[in-house]
């Protein structure tokens, strides 16, 4: 041991320092404190620097606004029904998925049932009906799966068909449908070979823009 | 008719009042948010970061006041969950965090200021505040969970079994640190004794 309790000629070690700053030296630490004024005015300095910082942050920690307890228990909220709106949006999705899913296979099947129908439906129409009907149709999705400027042009397109169909008396429907269908073909390669305006530029009937 | 109570009851009662401490978020925050926030806040020395992390510690510790038992203080409870976050954050700033620590020095540079002034002098009070600057300085320099550890000790005055406790280190483990916090406060304090005396010194002529 380095103490002496009268007139010390050796200091503490580090640790014996160390342990008396902490609060864990022997008492024969603490009495070599007592006898020797150079390791005592050096654990003193340390103790008051150490002092002083703890009550400087234990000021400045006490001085510090708290924030809302509101907004702490929003955020609280927030957080237990973190996993709930987790569960939600995956229910979401699945939903959002299976019913198109099941949708889309509903109709494929409907299509299978009607292809295969579709002979004897044919069977029991005139062949310019089904005609008519097949025309007026593919025309309709060609509008939806056309891109633009294109898209426009048949969305153009089943609106003349449209109006030309309304335009017909309702009690009496055409007598010709043969007239009917050339009748509405003409006006769409009409309507078609035109140029057409959009959004300040010229689109010619493939659908390539036309300088002016 | 004396009536006496065991010790079981006693226990039992203070581990349900620890419990119910726990249900009051606004008693708790006003509590030992303070004590949280200089943790944390000297730890990392990030006072932006140290608010989002007492905040987290507190939700955490509402959030999971169920699976609080009451068997220790509801103050090392909290301590335990802030030193994990303090961890965490370090961990995930590992790269960045000795940048950032001197780079956010400046957020606590003054407090000094927080000092006392009470009744004393002027050359006392310019002492201290040289002295929370030099410990301030010297626990930089120290790996977070030396900081960590010596406010614990310093700063929440908690023991060394504590600290143990609350960290997951070993008693030895924490002694070390502490030992080696010590120690780095002792070179600043013995450079600033320096520094001052050669500051002070009569200009002589004599080249160094």
């Amino acid at each position: 041991m380095t103490t002496r309790s009268t007139t010390p000629t050796t200091h503490l070690t580090e640790e014996q320092f160390n342990d008396a700053i902490l609060g864990l030296a022997p008492d024969s630490v603490d009495e070599h404190l007592d006898a020797c004024v150079e390791c005592s005015a050096e654990a003193s300095r340390v103790r008051s620097s150490i002092a002083n910082f703890s009550a400087a942050a234990t000021a400045w920690s006490d001085a510090q606004p708290s924030p809302s307890t509101a907004r702490f228990r929003r955020h609280a909220l927030m957080v237990q029904l973190r996993p709930v709106a987790g569960f939600a949006a995956a229910a979401a999705l699945v939903i959002g998925v299976a019913i198109p899913v099941g949708h889309y296979q509903r109709s494929a099947a409907n299509e299978i049932a009607l292809a295969s129908s579709a002979p004897a439906a044919a069977l029991s129409q005139s062949p310019v009906r089904t005609d008519h009907v097949v025309l007026v149709e593919a025309s309709r999705v060609q509008s939806a799966l056309h891109a633009r400027p294109i898209s426009r042009l048949q969305a153009r397109t089943a609106v003349l068909v449209s109006t030309y169909t309304e335009s017909q008396p309702a009690q009496q429907p055409p007598r010709d449908e043969i007239a009917y269908d050339n009748a509405l073909m003409s006006t769409i390669n009409a309507e078609i070979n035109e140029p057409v305006y959009i959004a300040g530029e010229t689109f010619d009937h493939t659908g390539g823009s036309v300088t002016q | 008719m004396e009536r006496t109570v065991d010790q079981t009851t006693i226990l039992a009662f203070a581990q349900a009042t620890r419990i119910s401490e726990l249900d009051d978020i606004e008693a708790l925050i006003r509590a030992y948010r303070p004590k949280v926030l200089r943790f944390v806040t000297f730890s990392i020395n990030d006072v932006d970061a140290a608010e989002s992390i007492t905040q987290d510690c507190f939700l955490k510790a509402y959030n999971g006041r169920a699976s609080f038992r009451g068997d220790c203080a509801v103050s090392t409870w909290l301590m335990s969950i802030a030193a994990n976050l303090v961890r965490d954050h370090t961990r995930t700033q590992k790269f960045k965090f000795w940048r950032n620590f001197r780079n956010t020095a400046a957020d606590v540079t003054e407090l000094g200021q927080h000092l006392d002034s009470g009744e004393t002098s002027a050359e006392r009070r310019m002492l201290a505040r040289e002295q929370v600057a030099r410990v301030q300085d010297a626990i930089k320099d120290l790996s977070p969970r030396q900081r960590s550890v010596f406010v614990m000790r310093f700063l929440d005055e908690m023991d060394l079994a504590e600290i143990a406790a609350t960290t997951g280190m070993p008693v030895a483990t924490v002694k070390t640190h502490l030992h080696r916090a010590v120690t780095a406060i002792r070179g600043q304090l013995r450079n600033t004794s320096t520094d001052s005396l050669r500051a002070t010194a009569p200009n002589t002529g004599a080249k160094r």
